[in-house]
């Protein structure tokens, strides 16, 4: 009996081999797996890759993180479909959207804002103190960063002198060096820089909130893999493995707390495509 | 300088050439050893410092490499990579992906200065380290990094020759001084080397002027006083060698022969004077022990070979006295008159004898006679000594050399029970002609020379000194009726019987002493002389008349005309008003 039961896992995975290979691809080429550029790549392979590790490892589909030098390569690479799953909000965008992805886990947290900050001891205390001031936003595609505050901007005819840095925290590096007066931000992502570089800073304006990211799989990926990973992701913090990863993640942000992902659904972003819809900001896509 | 030993060999070499060379040669292996050690120092400093920077290049490499590597943006990590390359000491960069892709560039070409004997000796290696791109726990391609050591290379070489041109150029200007230093140092030296030269040649005038270093100078210094000192003492003893040039021409040109000998008795120098006595020129005495010119024979008439000494015969001298009666047991002992009549009577009651008093004397002491001894007559002695003489007549062989003690004119005083001086003397007298009448009689009388000499002459002043005293010579040879005025002493006695016997001297006294020579010598050969009594008494209170005898004082008459008085003085017996002989 007891010899019956040793030998049954290795039964079932041998039963199973032929269905996983089925899915082909998933077994034998990992599935990329694109994150918004947010920060630099070097900090956002470190924080996803021990996530995408663990993820794979439950969910036995292979994930290969694939992380674009800029945002509007990140949209771009969205836009063509480029990446089987996506941890972003650029397919909301509007130009993005036939690509189709559709939304199944997003972060358990309050929706988000975007902001423009200054440092604390700055004059300005107005958006119209922006005014043909150098303003920095993170890159032309990012939502929060740039979509939301230029889009106030340009409704109260405010003209700036735009500065994109790359990502969110470039665009708060460059407002902490002082290169530029005012900065637009993710709420959230300033906040855990602000208090990770020690900045003092102050918000000038911010906008409506919006769930910010979202999980989401190409529909080409088959639904067993997208159903194996989003369970993975799903369970990931009840995990204590999985919790631990998160914990070591969020430590290396300086997050207030780990992430921790639900299910979710498109409907949940409808906000965010109508924004995209009706915005004076002319979202530019490589 | 040396130059007889030719070649370059060490002796060749001047102070200066040695002090430089040898100072050249210490610094060059001192300045080896530097550069060899401060190259060896310096390429381990090397091989830490490009180990160092590979670790840097690498540590820089990585986080740079990364973000490219992780968004897989190719340009950049292309750029990236020939950027990093173009650094000197990096050899190779290359980044190679997962796949086996790589980006790689080569560093700037640099050329190597030094020879390959000196890259071989530096041991640089090819530094070079691969390392993973970790992002998050996952790979993102390899890093590979190596390093190129030419830099490091031509540095070590540049060091090099610039340590030892710095080097070079310390040891030139320190030799540059040192020869500088040296030349001025040297000079004195060689005006020293220069001086002492003509002083040897005899410029004794020649001074040198302080000058150089203090050390040079104390030469200098020590030079002129040395010159001092000598050209006094050389003109000290040009002054001696003019005197003893005057001191030589005078015993040349002296009358008298004067010769001289080493310790083996070979004639060192011979005046005129000598060659005029004893018949040799100098160049013929010159040179020969003295005992081959039988200076007292006259060797054209008596040329027989001297006849060394062969034997010694002591009657009584360094003798201790045996006396006393033949009878034992008899009390008092025998008297002057008991011992007297005992001689002339030949009863055989007394025993007269003596043993050594110095015990290396004993082969050769007679001791059937006496020598110190008041009580024993004098006439004892020489017939004892004449019976030995007939006996050596007999066995034809006469000692070279005989001592004889006859004491008796020593007196005994005013004591009473003794003969008076006078019979002292008489007997004295007598027993010395006794003796001489017998040797002039003998087959040895050719061949023998008799000196006698008063013993503690000292009691007594004359109108002279209290220390001169009489001596007689008798011999064949000796002139008769000759006072010889000469001033001799008992060391010339001495040193005479040493030349006739060809003995060396004894001591410094003898060795210095005037010898018996002169005047008196002379060719007679053939005297005889007899003894005559004479007519002191020996009076002595109830003495035997039989044996009061008379003794005619020596040499005061002969039996013939042959008969001479060759030497000595007359006897001045003491005449103190308080003494009172019947005689």
């Amino acid at each position: 009996m007891k010899k019956w039961i040793a030998t049954a896992p290795l039964v079932v995975a041998l039963l199973l081999l032929p269905v996983l290979g089925t899915q082909g691809w998933s077994q034998s080429q990992p599935l990329s797996f694109g994150v918004i550029v947010w920060r630099s790549p070097i900090l956002t392979a470190q924080f996803w890759n021990p996530i995408l590790r663990y993820v794979s490892e439950r969910s036995e589909v292979p994930l290969h993180l694939k992380v674009a030098p800029t945002g509007p390569e990140h949209t771009a690479l969205v836009r063509r479909g480029e990446l089987h799953f996506l941890y972003s909000n650029h397919n909301f965008i509007k130009e993005n959207e036939e690509s189709g992805y559709r939304v199944f886990a997003r972060p358990k947290e309050d929706a988000g804002t975007g902001e423009i900050v200054v440092l604390k001891d700055s004059p300005i205390r107005s958006l119209a103190d922006l005014e043909g001031k150098e303003v920095a936003f993170p890159h032309t595609a990012a939502f929060f960063g740039y979509h939301l505050p230029m889009d106030a901007l340009l409704r109260k005819g405010i003209q700036v002198k735009p500065h994109f840095a790359g990502n969110q925290e470039g665009a708060m590096g460059q407002l902490k060096a002082g290169r530029v007066v005012a900065a637009g931000v993710n709420a959230e992502v300033m906040r855990a820089f602000a208090q990770r570089e020690n900045v003092a800073y102050r918000v000038v304006w911010s906008s409506d909130k919006y769930l910010s990211l979202a999980l989401s799989s190409l529909p080409s990926v088959p639904p067993e893999t997208v159903k194996a990973v989003r369970e993975a992701f799903l369970k990931m913090a009840d995990d204590p493995e999985g919790a631990k990863v998160l914990a070591s993640s969020a430590a290396l942000l300086k997050q207030a707390a780990p992430l921790r992902f639900i299910a979710s659904k498109d409907s949940d972003f409808d906000n965010m495509r109508r924004f995209y819809r009706t915005t004076l900001v002319k979202v530019e896509l490589q | 300088v040396n130059r007889s030993r030719g070649g370059l060999g060490r002796g060749n070499l001047s102070l200066t050439v040695r002090l430089v060379l040898g100072s050249g040669l210490a610094l060059a292996a001192c300045g080896i050893a530097l550069l060899y050690f401060i190259l060896q120092e310096e390429t381990a400093d090397q091989r830490t410092t490009l180990s160092e920077q590979l670790s840097e290049e690498m540590q820089f490499a990585l986080p740079a490499m990364s973000g490219p590597a992780v968004v897989g943006d190719y340009s950049m990590i292309e750029q990236m990579v020939k950027a990093r390359a173009r650094q000197p000491v990096i050899a190779k960069f290359a980044w190679t992906d997962n796949s086996g892709h790589a980006v790689a560039a080569l560093g700037p070409e640099i050329r190597t200065a030094a020879p390959r004997w000196f890259i071989n000796r530096l041991h640089l290696p090819l530094l070079e380290q691969s390392q993973a791109v970790v992002v998050g726990g996952e790979k993102y391609g390899t890093v590979f990094l190596r390093l190129n050591p030419a830099a490091s290379i031509n540095k070590l070489w540049r060091g090099l020759w610039l340590r030892f041109g710095t080097l070079l150029l310390g040891t030139v200007l320190s030799l540059g001084v040192t020869l500088v230093v040296l030349r001025s140092g040297v000079r004195p030296l060689r005006a020293l080397a220069a001086s002492a030269h003509r002083f040897g040649q005899g410029d004794y005038a020649v001074r040198i002027s302080l000058e150089g270093p203090p050390e040079t100078a104390q030469c200098i210094q020590a030079f002129n006083s040395m010159a001092v000192n000598i050209e006094s003492l050389l003109a000290s003893l040009g002054r001696s060698e003019e005197k003893n040039r005057l001191l030589a021409m005078q015993v040349e040109q002296s009358s008298d022969a004067i010769f001289s000998h080493d310790r083996g008795g070979v004639v060192t120098s011979w005046n005129r004077g000598a060659a005029r006595l004893y018949g040799y020129s100098a160049a013929e005495a010159i040179g020969r022990p003295l005992h081959e010119l039988d200076l007292w024979h006259d060797r054209a008439t008596h040329g027989e070979n001297h006849v060394p000494v062969r034997d010694f015969n002591c009657c009584g001298e360094f003798a201790i006295g045996i006396t006393g009666w033949k009878e034992p047991g008899r009390k008092d002992p025998p008297t002057f008159m008991d011992f007297y009549g005992d001689f002339r009577k030949s009863t055989g009651q007394t025993v007269v004898g003596s043993r050594p008093a110095i015990e290396s004397l004993r082969p050769y002491l007679n001791t059937n006679t006496i020598g110190w001894g008041m009580e024993v007559p004098d006439v004892f002695r020489a017939a004892q000594f004449i019976k030995e003489l007939n006996e050596f007549e007999r066995a034809g062989n006469f000692p070279n050399l005989i001592i004889i003690c006859l004491p008796n004119d020593h007196t005994s005083g005013t004591k009473a029970g003794k003969p008076t001086p006078a019979a002292h003397v008489a007997d004295n007298d007598l027993a010395f002609g006794q003796i001489v009448e017998a040797i002039s009689h003998s087959r040895f009388w050719k061949g023998t020379c008799i000196f006698a000499i008063e013993d503690d002459p000292q009691d007594g002043w004359d109108h002279v000194s209290a220390y001169r005293t009489t001596a007689y010579v008798v011999s064949p040879y000796t002139k008769r009726k000759q006072v010889v005025r000469t001033q001799y002493n008992q060391p010339g006695i001495l040193r005479t019987i040493e030349l006739i016997l060809g003995l060396p001297p004894m001591s410094q006294y003898d060795a210095a002493a005037t010898p018996n020579r002169g005047k008196w010598v002379s060719r007679i050969a053939d005297s005889h002389f007899i003894v005559e009594d004479n007519d002191a008494c020996i009076l002595i209170p109830d003495s035997d008349p039989e044996l009061v005898y008379a003794a005619t004082a020596f040499g005061v008459s002969v039996n013939n005309s042959q008969y001479e008085v060759i030497a000595g003085f007359t006897v001045n017996l003491p005449k103190a008003p308080e003494l009172r002989f019947s005689s």
